[in-house]
Parts: C-alpha cells; structure tokens; sequence
C-alpha cells in the first residue's frame, strides 16, 4: 500500500503569555483533512511555534525529524525573516520537501517573493483552505498544479502565476477546527471567527484581507463552537478574530443571545474590536450580557488628513460619546493611535495622544505604522513620500510631513507616556 | 501629557535644596489639612500627585494613599528626593500603597555637585540607590510603574546636563525631565547644555522633555519643549518681543526670570514649520 504523503504545518506565532496557537493552520488541516480523497492521502500535523521564544534553528530541527513531503509555512510580519531563515535550512536538509507559504506577508507579492526566495516552491495565494487542499490533491495524484487556481509556483527557472481562487461561498464547508478536534481551546488564546472581511477600508490594515465582500459562517456553527468552549473548564476567557465586533445592531444581539451561556457560565470575552461611532449604553448592555471585558478602538489619529489619507472612519463626538459609555459601563477600553500615518506629523500626532488621554481609557496602545503589503498605504506611498523598511514588519521611516528623527523621537515620547499611562494604583 | 492635581504634603524635607520654595513655616502640615485639599477626581484630572518637602518621610502616607484611591484618584504620583527609598522596603510598602509613578529629583551626576545644592552631606548616594531600588523592585506582574527622573537646572549645574543624563542612563528610567527654575541660570547659555542633554537621552532612546525654556531658544528641539504640550506649570508670562514670534502658542516665562533679567535674550522667531504645526494642532 503506497504510504501517505506526509504534511506538516509549521506556524511561527506572535509571542504571548500563554502561547498562541495558529487557527489559519486549524482551518487548512480541517479542510484538507474532510475531502475525501486528501484526506485518504495525507496525513497532516500541524505544529506551532513562538517566533521569540524558540529560534529558527529549533524549528527546523523540529521539521528535520518529522520530514515532511510537503511544508506549509503561515507568513506574517511578526516571522517572515524566520520563516525564511527555516525555509533555506530545510531546502538544504530536505531537498525533496514541497516547501509551500501562505499568509498576508506573502499573498500580496507572490512572484516577487518567489523570485527573491529561491527556498520556496509554492505560494499559496488569499484564502488557503480550498487551494491548499487542490495543492495537496495534485501532489497525491503527481498531477501538474498548473490547473490549481490560487497558487504561483516555481517550474524550473520560471515562476508562474495560475488564476485566482474565486472566495469560499459558503464558509461552513471548512469544517471547525475546535468541533473537529484538531484545534484544543486553550486559556486566554482562544479565538473564534464568525465572519471574514471588513465593512472599512482603512488604508493602512489588511484585517479584511481586501475581499470585495462579507461572508458569514453560519449561526450554528458558531453557536456550537462557543457551546463547546462553554463547556470547557479550562477556558474562562477567549475572544473573537472578527474585525468588527457590533457590526450591526442586529449581529451584535444575535452574538449575545449566543454568549449568554458561555457569560452565564462565568467566561468572558476579552478585547473585541468595536466600532466605537456605533456604541451606546444599550450596545454596552449587550456588549456585557456577552461577557465581554474589555473593547480595542481606535482612533488610531485625530488628524482630519491623516483620516482622509487613511480611509479611515472617524466621527469626533461620537467617537468620545462611544468611549465614555464603554467606559462608564464597566469595560476597559483599549484606545489605539498609529505613529507616522500619512498627513500626521510630530505635533498633530501629540494633538491625538491628548485627545485619548483626555478620554481616560483603560490603556493606550501605541504602535508605528507598519507599512504592509496589500494595503493602499503601501500602493500610495510615494504620494505620501512614505518611505518604509523593506524589512518585515515594514515599519514607517519617513513621509512628507513626519522626517525620519521626529518619527524616532515620537516612539520614545510615547513609549513614555504609554508606561505612565498605565501606572494606575 | 497626563494632568496631576498637585497636592502639597507638608514642607518636611531631609534636603535643605538651595532653589526649594518651600519654606520651613509650611513644615506642620497635617493630614487632616491634606486631606482637606485632596478633593476628588474631576473633569479630565483623575491623577494626583504628591509633592512637598519629602512626601515619603510622611508616617501617615499609607493614609493618604489609601484615602486617595478610596476617592477614586486613578494615578498617584510622587515627586521625591528617592532618599527614603534607599530602603528597598519602603520601596514594597509605598507601591503596594498605591504610589505607581515616581518623579526623583536630582541635582548633580556627582555627589560634590549634588550635595553641594541640597546642602545635605550624603543626600546623592541615597538618592541614587532609592532611584535604583524604585527601577529594580520585583513587582508582581500587574503592578505597573512609571520612574522618571527631574532635574533642577539651574545656574551651577546647568553646565553638566549631557554628564548627568549620561549618568541617569546607567540607572534606565522612563523619562528625564530638565526644569529650569532659576532666574540666575540665563537661558540663552543653558539651551545649549540642555540640546546635548536631550542628544544624549535620545540615543539611550529615552524620551528628554524640558520645561521653564521656550521654544525660540530651542531651535531643533521644539518637540521637547514640554509646554507645547499644553501642559503648563506655574505663572508664565510673554513679553515685548514676543507679540511678533511665530510660537504664538508658547506661553512665555516665568515673570521672576523677566524681572531678574529683563527680555533681551528672547527674540522672536518670524517662521517655523514647527509653530505653524503646533499652532494647529493647537486647534
């Protein structure tokens, strides 16, 4: 009996308190895993790492013993140089490994990460799940991956580029990690996923992936992963990857409803990203009936061109009127504001430190701009004169309104008034 | 950036400061007198801080701490010489009170320099040790704290600003803040020890804000300028030449540095790109 064709998904996390663990790599062994053929022939493990606490070299000892025939490898800011430094070490040990990479860091930029990667066979391109599994069928069957959709791959000295993937329709049809067991919930970093895409197109994220629409996974499944978390004793507290947590007023209520088992349970939701504009007491009400404990915002600049430059939502008023009830209601509230954005400079950017220290937040989040690919700011930099390090996580340098010191300078003010900040009694 | 109520706590002090304000009659001050001029949280000011004299020598500090968060005062801070703090106890027992942010004043990055201006024999190593102890204390992870260190700059120390930030590198604090508060220290001669200063924190990078300096002496550094923060402490006061300045949102000098030396020193500064960019961020 021929053996199966061993699969083995390595994810590089963010560092955190406990570990992460990858849900993208949950998605695409669950997909896999259910078709019929695939999952005959393969047999996927999936591995996680953190991309601070264990080095490359672990990783690839780790990929070593498992010799895998095809490597799949999530890429992201936070781990695209490790990444990297793992590929070139398992094309050297393994020769024979498919070494395959999906992942905002490398979606965006296929051909160009293929041509200055030689590592790397495939690019699996945009939603994974259903191309990773059509991958892995042309690899069971030898069949030419020149007809999978989604992928760019590189055929001796060429590197080509098959037609996109149109979007999964129905989201249902990858099965849940958590339900199927192949993802276990662990405390704190646990998170679900109700829909993807996003309503705004903020010019500097990639949250929404740049699909053209919303799409759902279905009230059931959602309602039975968070019964199972509900049902697990060594969860007290997850959240929700959605980039809008109350979307509308009627998704936000139909998430209560579902999370009142989970909340009467004693379990709490913790930082759920909200549009602040739409928040009220009655939306803090159903925010807190959810279980939720803390909301993360914006408002990432109160600079009226920094806002037009970035796309990005912003109404003042409501704004702080939204704040104050989240705060007022017994949520901590995690303001966010974005060092270096086009249109902002030194001042301004002070200008919109004090607008959210004057709003009394739980915290306040600082972070540089990363300039990632995909994203319009990225598309539009030289309008700007944004100049950003070619090295991942991409970090701002420089634009017309914000030199290269003054950006500098501006970390270290904030990382200030960050730690003060968060000196409380 | 963060607004403190000031809260006077008795004029009780182990130094005897050269430049202190604080006379020996506001010594006697009770705590039913403090607490009298604690009030509570108001308006956009939730952050009190605690100055005097030496808040630390109090007894009766855990008292007031503790009536201070009973008030609902969300930050307590606590402007100090750190002399008290060379007991790594105090340390434990003022944090776990409620004290989170600590300002340490310092004089000197020598003790010839320091004691000399505290004229306290042995006031610097205490200081510096309290200011190591108050960085290196094992919190619990939930406790956060925020240690910064004030310089007072004045006319015999202004000179060894870059030394003394080097040396407060060593230590690793939050912020470093340089006050001028000394009319006999003229500004035009300390602007450039205070540039080599903040130069110097920078490339430790750690943020260096002055305060009492206005903007048009610091050309290159107006971002350091603490006031152009809207966050102004004590009288300031514009003068002839500045109706002209281009810093129109600066609020001018203290009226004793005026009067001590008149406004000649101050000329007004006819364009810059960073007062047109403070003046709207102004609003």
């Amino acid at each position: 009996m021929a053996s199966k064709t061993t699969v083995l998904l390595a994810a590089l996390n963010s560092c955190a308190d406990p570990h992460y663990f990858s849900l993208a790599q949950g998605y695409l062994k669950a997909h896999a895993a259910a078709d019929a053929e695939v999952g005959l022939e393969t047999d996927i493990q999936t591995i996680d790492f953190c991309a601070t606490c264990n080095d490359p070299l672990q990783v690839a000892f780790y990929i070593s013993n498992a010799k895998p025939d095809v490597l799949g490898l999530s890429c992201y800011c936070w781990n695209i140089d490790e990444m990297r430094h793992i590929a070139s070490m398992v094309r050297k040990t393994l020769p024979d490994t498919r070494i395959v990479a999906g992942g905002p860091e490398v979606t965006p930029i296929a051909e160009e990460f293929l041509e200055k990667n030689p590592p790397f066979d495939v690019i699996v391109r945009g939603e994974g799940e259903a191309t990773f599994t059509e991958l892995l069928r042309a690899h069971t069957t030898k069949t030419d991956i020149g007809k999978v959709a989604g992928v760019s791959y590189r055929d001796g000295d060429h590197i080509l580029t098959n037609e996109d993937r149109p979007l999964i329709e129905d989201l249902d049809t990858i099965p849940s990690p958590y339900l199927t067991g192949i993802l276990k919930p662990r405390e704190h970093v646990t998170y679900l996923e109700t829909f993807r895409g996003c309503p705004y197109k903020c010019g500097y994220c990639y949250e929404g992936k740049n699909y053209p629409k919303l799409r759902h996974f279905s009230d059931e499944r959602v309602k039975a992963e968070i019964e199972l978390i509900a049902a697990d004793p060594a969860v007290t507290t997850y959240s929700f990857i959605d980039p809008v947590f109350n979307l509308t007023d009627k998704k936000l209520q139909k998430m209560c409803d579902m999370l009142r088992i989970s909340a009467a349970g004693g379990k709490t939701i913790h930082t759920v990203e909200v549009i602040t504009e739409q928040v009220d007491a009655k939306t803090v009400e159903k925010l807190k009936v959810a279980g939720a404990v803390s909301t993360e915002t914006g408002p990432q600049t109160t600079n009226p061109c920094a806002i037009e430059n970035i796309n990005r939502y912003f109404v003042r008023d409501k704004f702080v009127r939204g704040v104050e009830a989240m705060r007022d209601g017994g949520l901590k509230v995690l303001c966010d504001l974005i060092l270096g954005l086009p249109g902002d400079d030194f001042f301004s950017f002070c200008r919109s430190i004090r607008f959210v220290v004057d709003l009394r937040p739980g915290t306040i989040i600082f972070s540089t701009l990363n300039v990632l690919p995909g994203t319009a700011i990225r598309d539009d930099a030289s309008k700007y004169g944004l100049e950003y390090d070619d090295a991942a996580p991409h970090y701002v340098l420089q634009t017309d309104d914000f030199s290269f010191e003054e950006i500098r300078k501006a970390e270290m003010l904030a990382a200030s008034v960050a730690k003060e900040y968060d000196a409380v009694s | 950036m963060i607004k403190y109520k000031r809260l006077f706590t008795g004029g009780i002090c182990n130094n005897d400061c050269v430049l202190c304000p604080v006379t020996s009659e506001r010594a006697g001050y009770s705590l039913g007198q403090i607490l009298d001029e604690m009030g509570s949280p108001e308006g956009l000011v939730d952050s009190l801080e605690l100055h005097g004299g030496e808040p630390a020598l109090r007894q009766d500090l855990t008292d007031l701490i503790a009536e201070a968060k009973q008030r609902g005062w969300r930050r307590v801070k606590m402007t100090t010489n750190a002399r008290a703090f060379a007991d790594p106890q105090a340390v434990v027992s003022t944090m776990q009170a409620g004290v989170r942010v600590f300002e340490v004043k310092l004089l000197g990055h020598v003790p010839q320099l320091h004691d000399a201006l505290t004229q306290s024999p042995g006031s610097f190593m205490e200081t510096i040790q309290g200011l190591s102890n108050l960085r290196n204390v094992q919190a619990p992870k939930e406790v956060k704290t925020f240690v910064g260190v004030r310089v007072g700059v004045g006319a015999v120390n202004y000179p060894y600003l870059p030394q003394m930030v080097s040396f407060i590198m060593q230590v690793g604090v939050d912020r470093v803040t340089l006050s001028l508060d000394d009319p006999q220290a003229h500004m035009s001669d300390v602007a450039a020890s205070l540039k080599a200063a903040i130069d110097t924190g920078l490339v430790n990078s750690t943020w260096v804000q002055t305060e009492g300096v206005p903007p048009c002496l610091m050309g290159g550094y107006e971002h350091h300028v603490h006031e152009s923060f809207g966050i102004i402490e004590g009288e300031r006061e514009r003068c002839e030449p500045c109706a002209a300045c281009a810093y129109s949102t600066c609020a001018g000098v203290a009226p004793a540095y005026l009067e001590a030396n008149g406004p000649s020193e101050f000329v007004a500064v006819l364009s810059s790109v960073h007062a047109e960019r403070m003046k709207e961020a102004a609003g």
